[in-house]
């Protein structure tokens, strides 16, 4: 297993003093360059990887959610080793009643407010979804191919084929599995797959996902990557070809991983026709209209029809279907010889109207657009958006699961509210037909762009989510994070008033975190570590430090360079800097090896002239500024005013040397030392200094600490008294030497007002209090908020409102009632 | 009906609500900030006040979630809770910030009890950033964890 040593356990330590060197290439902690992965990042000359295909054929029993399927599987050993036996993940036994997750389980809402025992509808349900069915797989056979059975051990949600023969490098290996299992309420019971049960209609929609033993990845790096699966970590898998034959009640819709092989046997004459109307279609066509979807799920039909799917060199297959189904789709067009056509289409039911009709395909295209301008052409011949449950979305080749349903608006219902609310803003809020509200239009956008996403990272830049989940959730949501500034301006992604280097600065200075590149399965808070702060460590890279054209170009070299392939981290981190030139180091260890966060501070600006070092000029000119600072004592000045006449005047053969010399008049020694001074110059620095002198330049010392620990660039916006204005940006590589306190010398022919240290906010920093030359108060947020007097006050009598209507509601969550008997 | 939505489900998204306590020397108060997904408080609190879904688009969604927070965050000591003072709440972007003030400095005797959405994610990870004099620390409340002792 790849782990990645933490920096204390380097071979090299600093052990004098504290100096640091972020500076230091990463080569010497990555794994070492082989034939399988070079030092430039790219697949080695001997990169292998093994492959896994499947014919499957299944059968969806509707009145007992059961499943029966049988599959044969033909695995090709591509690795250098000799395998005596492989690994295949049963991943539906996590649910079985004696599955290492279950006992492993703890009670989860166990007290209420006062400490006493909580039993809640959910638990007890589960219980008895469990006494009433058998979870998890039941293993019916395993075969080759000619029928003899393989000898086979599972371990909770892993199985071991002992093979009767070596798997020889080169070899492939054919077997069977027939197997069944039942399919989970998952709104009630969790999981990725289940089905979603409307009471009111009777009706159900199905969705599948891990459903069918397949084979564990074997891996150069880390050998079988088998893993009990507890079910949050996800799952790596091997490419290969699908042939999969569906066989569910006449009348659902089935959409499914691949293109579907069958439309005659399976489709209307009229569907068929509209399907085809799609190739064309600029803009989403029904092929199943949701009047026709309607009427369809009124009655369920008693015969079965069996449709068949291929896809190829997919890591994966899912499906969905319901008789509830609306079908809608259009052609993406790209630029690619292999895939010039792409058929995006979204499945839903009624429930998601209106706001899956209308933005749900739309959403699929776009983000094949945008991710593809980043990385490659998308490489299947559909993509498609399905609404299979209420919230959330999961993502399985050429398919994805996407939640969000529109609820009805409510404060349609409140009169008083209603005429309460004159606050500009919230007029937007209210959609005219009040069917769904900003949140859920947004959120569906987000997660269709995101889940599609997911089709190129990790469905096809295979990287290992079940080490690395930053590596296709951080890259994805970063690339989502692109996707969304480009579907139209003011998505609210990380908002319009914050970008998401401002929202990620709380998670970065936080205690309990770890770093980026930590195994998955120790990963404490895996939302803020896996994906925001690599989408903001990938912005910084992109706007900032690398800026567009370099990081797009190498971004795009690492992303062909692995398509299809399973790349590491460092094969990201190496492409990066071989592709763009930039040295990177510096920043993959402190954005992805430490939790340091970015603090730097513009801690002080000092002014200077260049100085002729001529006493005869100089001195003068201190003694101005010197008197300037600090006036002549009164009393003496009350006594010159009197004509007091001092002793010395009256006695003036008192006077020696010091009298006719104070400290601001030159001596000879002082003309002497500055004529030796002049002299010891060589010609060009006495140039330069005369120069110097006539050009009468500003000289600014400008000191900055990090005090966050993370290195980053300085973009600076200089204000001269004229109030002309100056962007200065200088790289990170200033702190090399120093990486807590730096100088930067600065030389400019105006006097400089003052400096703001990244006024864009472009470099997550934490603290702003500290980015001032002058330095500022900053209010804070609280205060800021408190200064809108118009908004606070609406916000308190809202409050006051409330209060008062919410005197005797229970807002505990319902509870089962108990008595305790011992 | 009531539904656990379970953390696999977002297998888009991080649940997880942020707190950051600081004390403000300029008006002397302590203050208190939560900022929470606008998705998982409409969905949340919608589900324990057994109401349609609320809106943080509206002042009354935005107060519906910010009352909800006041009932599920207290600051104790060995006389009891500590007065809190809910100052308001706004949307920023995708997160809904809910203010509050306490007039006390925050000592060490005193203990957090954050319980605010766990009926509702009981797999959520609630983290509270306490900020004092540049330094940062953080709690970390969890199922088993909803109260913690103030450390500076």
């Amino acid at each position: 297993m790849l782990i990645s040593p933490p920096s204390w356990s380097d071979a090299i330590r600093q052990t004098k003093g504290d100096f640091y060197d972020a500076f230091r290439q990463l080569d010497v902690d990555l794994p070492s360059p082989n034939v399988y992965r070079t030092a430039s990042g790219a697949p080695g000359p001997q990169y292998w990887q093994q492959e896994a295909d499947y014919h499957i054929k299944l059968n969806l029993d509707e009145t007992k959610r059961h499943i029966e399927a049988s599959e044969e599987i033909t695995y090709k050993n591509n690795s250098p080793d000799t395998l005596n036996y492989i690994w295949l993940q049963l991943d539906q036994n996590r649910f079985a009643d004696n599955s290492l997750e279950r006992r492993s389980a703890d009670v989860r809402i166990s007290s209420n407010k006062d400490g006493s025992d909580k039993l809640t509808y959910n638990q007890i349900a589960v219980d008895q979804l469990a006494k009433d069915i058998d979870y998890g797989y039941d293993i019916k056979k395993v075969a080759d191919k000619n029928g003899n059975t393989i000898p086979y051990t599972i371990v909770d949600t892993m199985m071991r084929l002992d093979l009767p023969k070596a798997l020889s490098p080169g070899d492939k290996i054919t077997f069977s599995i027939d197997w069944s299992f039942y399919v989970r309420l998952q709104a009630r019971v969790g999981g990725r797959g289940g089905y979603e049960y409307f009471p009111d209609s009777d009706t159900s929609i199905y969705f599948s996902a891990q459903w069918f033993p397949r084979l564990a990845a074997y891996t150069d790096y880390a050998g079988w990557q088998h893993k009990a699966f507890l079910g949050s970590g996800e799952f790596t898998l091997e490419f290969g070809d699908y042939t999969v034959e569906i066989t569910v009640p006449e009348d659902h819709i089935v959409s499914a991983t691949g293109e579907l092989q069958n439309p005659k046997e399976v489709l209307t004459a009229e569907q068929r026709e509209r399907l085809k109307a799609a190739d064309n279609a600029t803009k989403p066509i029904f092929i199943v209209t949701p009047e026709e979807a309607l009427e369809n799920e009124q009655e369920k039909s008693l015969g079965q029809k069996t449709w068949v799917f291929k896809a190829d060199n997919v890591r994966d297959f899912a499906w969905s279907s319901s008789r509830k189904y609306i079908w809608d789709a259009m052609t993406h067009h790209q630029d690619d010889k292999k895939q010039p056509t792409v058929l995006a289409m979204s499945f839903y039911p009624n429930e998601a109207e209106p706001i899956w009709s209308k933005y749900s395909t739309h959403a699929v295209v776009h983000t094949l657009d945008v991710y593809s301008k980043f990385s490659f052409a998308y490489p299947y011949p559909t993509a498609q958006s399905v609404n299979s449950w209420k919230s959330g979305g999961m993502e399985y080749p050429m398919i994805t699961f996407n939640g969000y349903r529109p609820e009805p608006f409510e404060s349609n219902k409140n009169e008083e509210s209603d005429a309460e609310d004159n606050d500009a803003s919230e007029e937007k809020d209210k959609d005219p037909k009040n069917t769904y509200s900003r949140r859920t239009k947004y959120g569906l956008i987000g997660v269709i762009i995101h889940e599609i996403g997911h089709i190129y990272f990790p469905m096809t830049v295979n990287s290992d989510e079940r080490q690395w989940t930053w590596m296709d959730e951080g890259i994805n949501s970063f690339l989502e994070y692109l996707t969304e500034f480009e579907w139209e301006e003011k998505f609210p992604a990380y908002g319009n008033d914050e970008n998401v280097l401002d929202s990620i600065t709380d998670y970065m200075r936080s205690e309990n975190q770890v770093p980026i590149m930590t195994n998955s399965d120790s990963v404490l808070r895996l939302g803020p570590n896996a994906y925001s702060k690599p989408t903001a460590a990938l912005t910084v890279l992109r706007e900032t430090v690398m800026g567009r054209e370099l990081f797009d170009f190498a971004f795009k070299e690492y992303s062909q360079r692995w398509k299809f392939k399973r790349p590491t981290p460092s094969d990201f981190f190496r492409t990066m800097e071989d592709a763009s030139g930039v040295d990177l180091d510096w920043f993959w260890r402190g954005w992805f090896y430490s939790t340091d966060h970015v603090d730097i501070a513009l801690t002080s600006v000092r002014e200077y002239k260049v100085s002729t070092t001529n006493p005869e000029v100089e001195f003068p000119y201190n003694m101005n500024e010197y008197e300037a600072r600090i006036p002549e004592a009164l009393t003496q000045i009350r006594n010159r005013n009197e004509e007091t006449i001092t002793y010395l005047k009256r006695n003036p053969e008192l006077a020696d040397f010091y009298n006719e010399n104070d400290r601001f008049t030159a001596s000879n020694k002082d003309k002497n030392k500055h004529s030796s001074l002049i002299d010891g110059l060589e010609t060009w620095e006495y140039n330069a200094l005369v120069r110097a002198i006539e050009e009468n330049d500003f000289i600014y010392f400008a000191d900055f600490e990090n005090i966050g620990g993370l290195n980053s660039p300085l973009p600076l916006m200089i204000t001269y008294m004229d109030n002309s204005e100056e962007f200065l940006s200088i790289p990170a590589e200033i702190w090399r030497r120093s990486y807590k306190k730096v100088t930067k010398l600065l030389i400019r022919q105006k006097a400089i007002k003052s400096i703001e240290l990244d006024p864009r906010h472009e470099t997550a920093d934490t603290d702003f209090s500290n980015n001032y030359y002058p330095s500022r108060i900053e209010k804070s947020r609280i205060e800021l908020y408190k200064s809108d007097f118009k908004r606070r006050d609406l916000m308190a009598d809202m409050l006051k409102k409330l209060r008062k209507r919410k005197t005797g509601i229970d807002q505990e969550q319902r509870t089962v009632p108990l008595i305790q008997s011992n | 009906m009531l539904a656990v939505l379970t953390a696999s489900a977002f297998a888009h998204r991080e649940p997880g609500i942020l707190t950051t306590i600081e004390w403000n020397n300029v008006i002397e108060r302590t203050e208190i900030i939560h900022r929470i997904h606008t998705h998982d408080a409409e969905l949340g609190v919608a589900m324990v006040d057994n109401l349609p879904l609320l809106s943080v688009g509206n002042t009354e969604g935005m107060a519906r979630i910010a009352l909800y927070v006041e009932n599920h965050f207290f600051l104790l000591n060995e006389e009891g809770s500590l007065k809190i003072e809910l100052v308001g709440a706004e949307l920023v972007g995708d997160y809904i910030f809910i203010y509050q003030e306490s007039i006390q400095p925050l000592r060490t005797n005193t203990f957090i009890k954050n319980e605010i959405l766990r009926e509702i994610y009981p797999l959520q990870i609630n983290q509270v950033n306490i900020i004092s004099s540049g330094n940062i620390r953080t709690l970390t409340f969890t199922e088993k964890e909803t109260v913690l002792p103030y450390i500076e």
